[in-house]
């Protein structure tokens, strides 16, 4: 920050109650928002704590984020699949597919919008998975899902949701060591996902 | 030089003082704010856009059978985020559609620069309104777009130039013309200012963590995502082990020096021109247009300074 001088085309700053008010509010916003970047993990446990204290602040004006952007190293996607599980009118038994996100969205914030579906379902799992004995998490967003799903499929009997990342990262590095020259294309055969797990199966309605 | 006991005890008074005289002297000295004119402005189309790509999906926003019916919402802001609020709460299902409609008219308005004083704070609100309601659609366009519009909220600024209001009769407008120097316009400049080097600074540290960052390949684990459905330069990358590091380390440098250099007015244009070349290649590359364009934006509160 360079020293202000005041020139002719500068009008003088102010110096009364109001700029010091102004003064220590932005000063103390900076600093909350400061903490809220260093207590994303992995952080110290006086970030954590000192974030804790401002987590109000936080949520009533949705500040506080860690902005990790692709840190520490870029996340493979995760693609939910919804498999619907559906009885025709005349008793016959089908299934259909849902990819999300799918490919042809348009336009594409759209689709930008379904990545993050896809991420905050495959987010809730692995909270699940890695919930310690006594803290079961219900899969709220899984189960409101699928049920959006199953609402408009007449005939919808349950839907299972499956959940696999793309592309896997070991994949990639071993590709990338061995001076392998990777394309889209190539990129898209089944070889480059992650193993598909299964959310659960859950009712249309 | 030297130093008598007084002095050392002294020393840390007379800093705080003179620091927080030189912090007060840069927050509270007017600025005309012709800048954040043009800010509002993408910031406005933005938000447009984003409004119209919802009213696409509408049913499945807002609707009873939507992707998180409004119940399952609130309930799970509940036990995630116990002070988060949503103005979609209170409104019943009836209503919803013709209240988003007159979101659309106020966005419209404020993009135009119509009474910012009073159309961007409810901008805001709607922005956050609409993100508390569905926090599973959410990626980092809605926050950084969130925060940016917070700042020219708080503040009421955005319409010192850019507007449509000079086109108007005197007595509709809602200031002078041209517009007067103010402290409400220099606070929103520090705002965005201060917040961008946050981001890029955490951005940047924290991608230290990681070895594909040290390795110069994380731009090719990132060209390998083939969801994004960007122009891909995959086979560049794999081609070129070069490209491949400058691509990785070019965008991680400037994210990690932006915060240092760019309050020195020699390195503000270039730390200025590569965080807006980065921008413009994540958009083009990864398809987040959206997000890049609110980063450029914010990126231009600092063309207007004086030292």
């Amino acid at each position: 920050m360079q020293p202000i001088k005041a020139t002719s085309a500068t009008p003088a700053p102010e110096s009364s109650l109001k700029s010091n008010l102004i003064a220590v509010a932005v000063l103390l916003h900076l600093l909350i928002i400061l903490i809220g970047a260093l207590a994303a993990p992995p952080s110290s446990y006086l970030a954590q704590q000192l974030a804790n204290k401002f987590l109000g602040y936080y949520q009533v004006l949705d500040l506080g984020q860690g902005y990790r952007f692709y840190a520490p190293r870029p996340a493979p996607t995760a693609i939910i699949t919804a498999k619907l599980k559906i009885r025709d009118a005349d008793g016959r038994l089908r299934y259909e597919s849902v990819r999300v996100p799918d490919r042809k969205t348009w336009p594409r914030l759209r689709l930008q919008r379904q990545l993050a579906l896809a991420n905050a379902l495959w987010g809730e799992y692995e909270r699940q998975m890695n919930a310690g004995d006594g803290h079961r998490h219900e899969p709220v967003l899984a189960r409101a899902y699928a049920r959006h799903l199953g609402k408009a499929v007449a005939g919808c009997e349950s839907v299972e949701l499956f959940v696999h990342r793309h592309p896997a990262p070991e994949r990639v590095e071993a590709a990338q060591r061995s001076g392998q020259v990777l394309t889209l294309k190539a990129l898209d055969d089944e070889s480059f996902n992650t193993p598909t797990e299964s959310l659960g199966v859950f009712p249309c309605n | 030089m030297q130093l008598n006991p007084g002095q050392i005890l002294t020393y840390p008074s007379q800093l705080v003082r003179h620091e927080f005289h030189r912090w007060r002297a840069w927050l509270t000295t007017p600025a005309h704010g012709w800048v954040l004119g043009p800010i509002r402005l993408i910031l406005g189309l933005l938000m447009c856009w984003n409004w119209l790509n919802i009213a696409l999906d509408f049913t499945d926003w807002f609707g009873p059978a939507g992707w998180l019916p409004a119940a399952d919402a609130i309930a799970l802001r509940k036990s995630t985020l116990p002070w988060g609020w949503s103005l979609w709460d209170m409104v019943p299902q009836s209503a919803v559609k013709p209240l988003f409609a007159a979101g659309f008219l106020v966005i419209i308005a404020w993009s135009s620069g119509l009474r910012c004083r009073y159309t961007g704070p409810i901008v805001w609100l709607l922005h956050y309104s609409t993100m508390r309601r569905l926090p599973i659609m959410l990626f980092g366009f809605d926050s950084v777009m969130g925060t940016f519009l917070l700042y020219l909220a708080v503040t009421g600024t955005g319409g010192q130039s850019l507007t449509v209001e000079k086109y108007l009769p005197q007595r509709f407008r809602s200031s002078v013309s041209p517009p007067k120097p103010t402290v409400s316009a220099r606070v929103a400049l520090c705002l965005l200012q201060l917040h961008l080097c946050v981001i890029y600074g955490a951005a940047g540290l924290s991608k230290l963590l990681g070895e594909p960052w040290w390795s110069g390949t994380a731009s090719y684990f990132l060209a390998a995502n083939s969801e994004f459905r960007g122009l891909s330069i995959l086979e560049s990358l794999g081609e070129s082990r070069p490209l491949m590091a400058l691509a990785t380390f070019v965008p991680l440098w400037t994210e990690i020096l932006y915060p240092v250099l760019v309050w020195n007015r020699r390195w503000r244009p270039l730390v200025l021109f590569l965080a807006i070349g980065m921008h413009l290649t994540i958009a083009t590359t990864m398809g987040l247009w959206e997000f890049s364009l609110t980063m450029i934006a914010a990126n231009l509160a600092f063309i207007e300074w004086h030292d």
